[in-house]
């Protein structure tokens, strides 16, 4: 949830509802997917993370609208549980703006 | 502006399963019945075990180092893969047999199919299939007598393991004798505290249950998958005509091992939670077809690897339900 922010710069507005700092993270090292489906058991949407992150990969970007990536609620349980430290919410980010990109056209 | 921040998606905080720590805690849940195995067939089960680690270690090392990739053999994955082909092997095969089983597990099965996450099979089954093609007699014959038992789990034959003496109980004395001793209950004791002979892994059930338990309840394994198998096999085995009793088709063999540390492995079952139940009842489906009426007296390898295939399909056609998808909202419509 929320909206990484690359400078210090941006200004706390009327609409902010929380501030949050990470201290020291460690950006972890992607690897590859074993297909635990630990993703698939903890999406509240019923999604499948794991299948919509490879289409997204592959740039299969139908392929992901058919599995549910609109759907996506962005909430990170997928990624937070994942054992390959896959940033899936970015993926599932990424999937949804080129879908709605490729059906503006 | 001094510095820009590094940025990325939500979350920023992890859980604290990840590969490595996985693959370790499957090992710890193998421990217990890997330290049985030594005591009841001595150092030689421990040298087959570590000649097949060493093996799967070094393989994966050289054929990373060939194809170019990042050697990754700390993750624990390429221990697990010899451990539990060890474990596949009886105690009294030629040293160079687990050399070659793993280095086919580690190099076809597993790195030319693109490493970890990218094998169809499950490499440890595939490894114990080659080695089952190629030298049978090695395979079925070198049996171990467990230190303070005997082979079969009863008194006077010591020639044949419980499946063996099953299938064909003609070959060993009288049949009818012969399947009420290995349905009664001493015998059902031996199996169920591991007092057999058997592949190096296989033999206590009850070890082999409290690590798979132990997995169950770290949230490593999937129950779906265990409950399914195990579920159907014992119907199976309960309906079907078969000489063999229940408890004792459900301890002999390599049943628990297959159910909770072969058939539950994350790579080559399904993803989806349907697609694991159906996963499970077909292994355990296959598993008892093959021990009833296959020419294979143990059947729970190649009801696994059988169904390993079947994985992608299956994950294809047991898609999850989304949440208020657009099947559920016509409905609403009507």
């Amino acid at each position: 949830m929320g909206i990484a922010q690359y400078s210090e710069n941006v200004p706390t507005i009327k609409g902010t509802s929380g501030i949050m700092v990470c201290k020291d993270t460690v950006i972890p090292e992607e690897g590859p997917c074993v297909r635990c489906a630990s993703c698939v058991d903890v999406c509240p949407m019923g999604l499948m993370p794991t299948e919509i992150y490879k289409f997204v990969d592959n740039k299969n970007f139908s392929k992901a609208k058919e599995y549910g990536v609109l759907d996506c609620i962005e909430c990170g349980c997928c990624a937070y549980s994942c054992p390959s430290r896959i940033p899936l919410v970015h993926y599932l980010k990424f999937g949804k703006s080129e879908v709605w990109r490729l059906s503006k056209k | 502006m001094k510095e820009l921040l590094a940025v990325s998606a939500s979350p920023h905080t992890r859980g604290k399963i990840d590969i490595s720590l996985a693959m370790k805690m499957v090992i710890i849940a193998l421990l217990p019945s890997f330290i049985f195995s030594v005591h009841l067939f001595g150092l030689r089960a421990l040298y087959i075990t570590l000649i097949s680690i060493i093996t799967c270690i070094v393989c994966e090392a050289i054929m990373q180092r060939m194809l170019g990739k990042k050697i990754t053999i700390t993750d624990g994955s390429a221990v697990l893969t010899g451990l539990l082909l060890a474990f596949n092997l009886p105690p009294g095969v030629p040293l160079w047999l687990p050399v070659v089983g793993s280095a086919f597990a580690i190099i076809f099965a597993k790195q030319l199919f693109g490493g970890l996450g990218y094998n169809f099979i499950n490499p440890a089954l595939a490894g114990r299939a080659f080695l089952m093609a190629s030298w049978p007699l090695a395979m079925t014959k070198e049996w171990l007598a467990p230190a303070g038992g005997t082979l079969s789990g009863i008194d006077g034959i010591t020639s044949a393991t419980p499946l063996n003496l099953l299938q064909n109980p003609g070959n060993y004395g009288v049949p009818e004798l012969i399947i009420k001793q290995l349905n009664n209950i001493p015998t059902i004791k031996n199996l169920f505290f591991g007092k057999i002979g058997g592949c190096i892994g296989e033999t206590s059930a009850l070890l082999l249950l409290i690590g798979g338990l132990f997995l169950i309840i770290i949230g490593i394994v999937d129950y779906r998958i265990v409950v399914g198998y195990l579920g159907s096999f014992v119907l199976l085995a309960f309906v079907l005509p078969t000489n063999g009793n229940l408890l004792f088709h459900l301890f002999s063999g390599g049943l628990f091992l297959g159910v909770f540390f072969m058939a539950t492995d994350w790579v080559t079952s399904p993803v989806t939670k349907k697609g694991r139940w159906i996963f499970g009842i077909g292994c355990g489906v296959l598993t008892i077809i093959i021990r009833i009426w296959g020419g294979y007296p143990e059947g729970v390898s190649y009801s696994i690897l059988l169904m390993n295939v079947f994985t992608p399909i299956i994950d294809r056609f047991t898609k999850e339900r989304v949440f208020g998808d657009r099947k559920a909202k016509k409905e609403v419509k009507k």
